[in-house]
Order: structure tokens, then C-alpha cells, then sequence
């Protein structure tokens, strides 16, 4: 009896939580389809006139190709560093890899508005003009200490032994990372390359500051916060994001799952 | 025969740890291994044995000494310039390739044509005995079947020397008896090379045809089978190999043909083994428990050049085929003595507190310094 009441409140309390979450969510979707230029209550009927309307808001798509060519440039570059980094943390015991693991994984804490201002100086120093460029390096930035914990932890995972089995049998050290060590750690590149995109494609601080003329998505969503008219049709594309980013995060947890279940069974 | 496979000279390697305090996992290990023996290195885990293979492989390089490979230098030679291919404890296949695959690994880098590279696969998967299961992937096969999956890849390479880091380690009991013996076959069937590590003795004396034993990174004693089991050359070599007995002595005497020792406060002459300093060193005598025989002291024959003691059974455990009595001696030592069930030996013919003498052979008993 005790333990089914608390199991009960455990579960009030999940339902709960799921509702804090997903409530706001649910509201956005609702309105997307509102036909009322207000985002108020009663909801005023059905429409898809703010997606047809998407089609034609220039300003808005050249956001969206800004914010997809900074997050395919920013999670490719990351993901190349993040893996090599990973390698050498997993693979190699060199002095120092302890306070390397440490200050790689800096940017995970330091508030992104933080670096921004730390940013802005720094390529104002250099002479890098605010651009996409410039969002593109920060995101980089922000980006490779997650790939590198994801693609380390997948590299600690399987058996070092495979790649003393590949050398045993005629591979070089490249021949083994391309044969053995890349392939299997493949569905963690690709998870790593998912949630790179998907931080890269929301984050909004570092793009701000960073940024010239040229918006990302987010940016550029700010901006017209200030319209209400424009307002559905933020709401709209804000609701095919929330979807896409669903499906991508799906998807890379079921990579990484994938991943994780190809190492043989049988010994111990 | 005569020509060497494989040759460490002086060889020693120290893993420095992280807390400032060196592993000295090999010390000055020697070993001169036959073209076509079926050698293993036998000891506890952590006495060096694995160490030892992979020095050999070429995972690890010597810190001093030398590895040879028919008779060619290997210091500083990479793993996949070096002859030899490995079978691994827990077989390291490749998740993500077919069994054919991950048989042809070798093949495939060494650049073998097609024709000929599917060829040989497939005549190693029949050398093992796995002629069907050439598409299907490591996760998909059982134990037994992945470590031959793990034969077939290092062997289809023709390697000069097969190293195997206990290979059956993971397998059970009947599989192994079965794989222990295939592997013995196939070894005599190629005329290859193996280096075999593991830490069950009973499988390095049935397969093997010499044994290096070993023990905190040191090689204690190399041998056939029966001089390691008969004639083991130290303390931890005779304990280590079988159940054995061993009592304190002490040398009293040497003569031209026999060493006399003082045991139990009695005076044995033993034929002479090795050299011992006349007076006084200790030493300790061991003796097999199926060569001590049990008499009671009214039966017993004293004949010339038997060695005996009086004592009292202390413990008697039938085990099927064989007792084995603990038999209590006059000064507080114990002996153990395994006697088989026979017409002139009944299961519980002797029974606890019984007054027993134990006797054996001069010749079966090693006198050993360390």
C-alpha cells in the first residue's frame, strides 16, 4: 500500500514536470495554426497561412541559410578537433592530460555572454571583422568539449585491444584509425556532429555580439519581436525548429545507442 | 628443428607508475624458444607471462635486453613489421566487420588479390571448423565460436610464430578440454610455432612441449612437462605444478653419490641432486602426495632403502577414484598422501587417529634450496 502511494506521487510529480516542460511548447504549436495576428485567447479558428507566409519572407530564410552554413561549418570543424582531441585523451597518457581535459572543458561553464565580450575583443584585436565567420569560430568554440567528451567517452568504451589486433595484423597506426578505431567510433561522430548543429543553430549570445550584417535565425527572431505583426509568423517557424530539433536529437541518441551495442559479447 | 623461433636475451621491462614507483614486470628473462615447439609461459596473474607475449608481439618494447625473431633483431620493430600474429584473451574482433572480414584483416592490407584472399579465408575457417559462418558478425556467434573466429584470423596470415594469450580463458570447462586438445593438433598439423600463456597448469602439461614457469616477472624453470612436475627446480615451481608436500630439513652430510638429511629428527640419505655446503642448510624436501604410500606399522615392510615416518591420520577425504589422508608426524609437520582405489587399497581402509607409517622412494623426493 505505502509503496504504491508513493508511487503515485511519483508519478503526479513526473506528470507534472512533463507539463512544466512541454506546456509552453504545446501553446507555440497551437498558435502557429491560430488565424489572429494576437496571441491572446479564444483562439480565432484554423490556418496555415502563417507557414504559406514563411515562404515568402526573404529576410527571414537568408537567417535560417546564415544559421545552417554557420552550424554545418562550426559542427564539421568541431567535430574534427573534438575527435582528435578525444583520441589523444583516450589513447595516449602524456604529462599534462589531466589540465588539458580540465581547460578543454572550460567553455562547457563559462557563460556564452561572458565569452562573447571576451570574443569581441579579442577579434577586434586581431582584426576579424563581426560576421558569420566570426559566430562560426565561437560556435566552433563552444562546440569541441562537447564532441570530445562524447567521441572520448565512445573511444574508452570498446576494447583497446581491437587496435593492438589491427597492428598485429599488419595495419599501420593509420591504417588502424582509418580500419578500426574511426569505424567503430562512427555513430559517436555522427551523434557528435547532430548536437554540435543543433547548439550551434540556437545559440544566441555568441551570435549576437558576433554577428555583422548578416542575422542567424535566432538573432534575426529577436529583432522582429519588436513587430507584433510579424509575431505568427515567428511562431510558426519557431514550431518547425522545435521539430526538427526534436527529430535531430532522436536521432542522435539513436546513433549513439547504435554505438554503443555493436561491441561483441562473449568474453566476460 | 634446431633453428630458434624466438630468442629474449637478458630482457627486462619496468612500467614507471604514476605514484613514482617503477613495475618491474620482466627481470632478465632468457629464453630461446624452438622452430616448431609448442612453448608455454605458466605462472600466477601478474608473474610476467603477458608482459613477456607482448614483447614478443611487439605491443611493448624492451626497457633492456634484446627480443629476436628468427634470429632478426626486434627492438623498436612496430607490431606489424614483426612475423608473429596474436590470438587475444577476450579474441578482439572487430564489432563492425563479418566474420570474413575480420578473417581477411591481414589479408586485405597486405593487398592479397581477391581471388586468392577469399580462398585462404575460407580454407582458414575450414581449418577451424566454421565453414558456415563467413557473413554473420562476431556478436552474432557464441563464445567457442569467436575464439575460432580469432584462430582463423591470426592463422590465415601464416605467421612464423602464433602467440595466444589465454586463448581459452573465457570458455568452459568441457569446451576448453575439447579446444585444448584441437589447438594441440593443429599446432603438430602446421609444424608452427606457438607461444602459449596461461595460468592453468594442468592445460600448459597437456599441451605443451616445453614450459617456461614464471613468477614476479622472473623465468624459474624451463621444461618438458615432466621434469617441471617431477623435478621441479624451486619451492613456488613444485607448489605451483600439482599438490605437493614439503618438509623442513636440514643437510648434514655430502657424500660422493648421497646427500644426508637430518627430517623429523631423523637421519635419510637421498641420492646426491645438487651441490649444498656440507653443514648445516636448511633445505626443503618436497615429495608428491601419489608417491607417499600409507602402511599400517605392523604391516609394513621395512625394506633397505625406503624412507618412513610414523604418524597418525589426522583427515581422510574420499575423492572417487583416489583418498587422500592428512597424515600428522611425530614433530607437527603434515604430509599428504593421495592413495587410489585398489584390491590392495580400500576406500576408508584407514580411518582418523589410525597409527599409520608413510613411507616413499629416495628417488622421489627433490631437495630445494629457495
Amino acid at each position: 500500500m505505502r509503496a504504491q502511494r508513493y508511487l503515485s506521487f511519483g508519478f503526479a510529480y513526473y506528470l507534472l514536470l512533463a507539463l512544466f516542460l512541454y506546456l509552453p511548447i504545446l501553446v507555440l504549436v497551437i498558435f502557429s495554426f491560430n488565424d489572429s495576428t494576437l496571441l491572446v485567447y479564444p483562439l480565432k479558428g484554423f490556418t496555415l497561412r502563417w507557414y504559406s507566409a514563411l515562404l515568402n519572407a526573404h529576410e527571414l530564410l537568408d537567417a535560417v541559410r546564415n544559421s545552417v552554413i554557420v552550424g554545418f561549418a562550426s559542427s564539421f570543424v568541431s567535430v574534427v578537433f573534438g575527435a582528435m582531441a578525444a583520441l589523444a585523451i583516450a589513447r595516449f597518457n602524456f604529462p599534462g592530460r589531466g589540465f588539458f581535459l580540465a581547460i578543454s572543458s572550460l567553455p562547457l561553464v563559462i557563460p556564452y555572454v561572458v565569452l562573447s565580450v571576451a570574443l569581441v575583443l579579442l577579434f577586434a584585436q586581431i582584426g576579424v571583422p563581426l560576421s558569420l565567420f566570426a559566430v562560426g569560430v565561437a560556435h566552433t568554440v563552444i562546440n569541441i568539449p562537447y564532441v570530445m567528451l562524447i567521441v572520448a567517452a565512445r573511444l574508452a568504451g570498446f576494447e583497446q585491444n581491437l587496435e593492438e589486433a589491427a597492428m598485429d595484423l599488419g595495419a599501420t597506426y593509420w591504417g588502424t584509425l582509418m580500419r578500426v578505431t574511426l569505424p567503430i567510433a562512427a555513430p559517436a561522430l555522427a551523434a557528435a556532429f547532430l548536437s554540435s548543429f543543433t547548439t550551434s543553430f540556437d545559440e544566441f549570445a555568441l551570435a549576437f555580439f558576433l554577428t555583422g550584417t548578416e542575422n542567424t535565425l535566432p538573432v534575426y527572431l529577436y529583432s522582429q519581436l519588436r513587430f507584433p505583426n510579424r509575431l505568427p509568423l515567428v511562431v510558426a517557424l519557431a514550431a518547425i525548429i522545435m521539430l526538427v530539433s526534436v527529430l535531430l536529437i532522436i536521432f542522435s541518441e539513436w546513433l549513439r545507442r547504435i554505438g554503443t551495442q555493436t561491441t561483441p559479447r562473449g568474453a566476460e | 628443428m634446431s633453428e630458434l623461433a624466438v630468442e629474449l636475451s637478458n630482457v627486462f621491462k619496468t612500467f614507471s607508475a604514476s605514484n613514482a614507483r617503477d613495475v618491474n614486470a620482466v627481470r632478465n628473462v632468457n629464453l630461446a624458444i624452438r622452430a616448431g615447439e609448442f612453448f608455454t609461459l605458466l605462472g600466477p596473474s601478474g608473474c610476467g607471462k603477458t608482459t613477456t607475449l607482448r614483447l614478443i608481439a611487439g605491443f611493448e618494447q624492451p626497457t633492456r635486453g634484446e627480443v629476436r625473431i628468427q634470429g632478426k633483431p626486434m627492438n623498436g620493430v612496430p607490431p606489424y613489421r614483426r612475423p608473429v600474429n596474436t590470438v587475444f584473451q577476450n579474441y578482439a574482433l572487430f564489432p563492425h566487420l563479418s566474420v570474413q572480414e575480420n578473417v581477411g584483416f591481414g589479408l586485405a592490407i597486405k593487398r592479397v588479390s581477391k581471388e586468392e584472399k577469399k580462398k585462404r579465408v575460407q580454407a582458414a575457417l575450414d581449418l577451424v571448423e566454421l565453414p558456415q559462418a563467413a557473413d554473420r558478425k562476431p556478436s552474432q556467434l557464441s563464445g567457442g565460436q569467436q575464439q575460432r573466429v580469432a584462430l582463423a584470423r591470426a592463422l590465415v596470415n601464416q605467421p612464423a610464430v602464433l602467440l595466444l594469450d589465454e586463448p581459452l580463458g573465457a570458455l568452459d570447462l568441457k569446451l576448453r578440454k575439447n579446444m585444448q586438445l584441437e589447438l594441440k593438433h593443429m599446432q603438430e598439423l602446421l609444424k608452427l610455432t606457438f607461444i602459449y600463456v596461461t595460468h592453468d597448469q594442468e592445460e600448459a602439461l597437456t599441451m605443451s612441449d616445453r614450459i617456461a614457469v614464471m613468477s614476479a616477472g622472473n623465468v624459474l624453470q624451463i621444461g618438458a612437462p615432466i621434469e617441471i612436475y617431477e623435478k621441479p627446480a624451486t619451492r613456488f615451481v613444485a607448489d605451483f605444478i600439482g599438490e605437493t608436500n614439503f618438509l623442513n630439513g636440514r643437510v648434514v652430510e655430502m657424500g660422493t653419490a648421497m646427500t644426508g638429511v637430518e627430517v623429523t629428527g631423523k637421519r635419510i640419505n637421498l641420492p646426491r641432486q645438487n651441490e649444498f655446503p656440507t653443514n648445516s642448510v636448511n633445505v626443503t624436501l618436497t615429495v608428491r602426495p601419489e608417491k607417499v604410500g600409507i602402511s599400517r606399522p605392523e604391516s609394513f615392510a621395512d625394506e633397505a632403502k625406503r624412507i618412513s615416518f610414523s604418524g597418525v591420520i589426522r583427515e581422510a577425504v574420499y575423492i572417487g577414484t583416489d583418498t587422500r589422508y592428512l597424515v600428522g608426524l611425530s614433530n607437527a609437520e603434515t604430509l599428504v598422501a593421495r592413495l587410489q582405489s585398489s584390491p590392495g587399497h580400500r576406500p576408508g581402509e584407514y580411518a582418523i587417529d589410525d597409527p599409520v607409517i608413510v613411507w616413499f622412494e629416495p628417488g622421489d623426493i627433490r631437495l630445494l634450496t629457495e
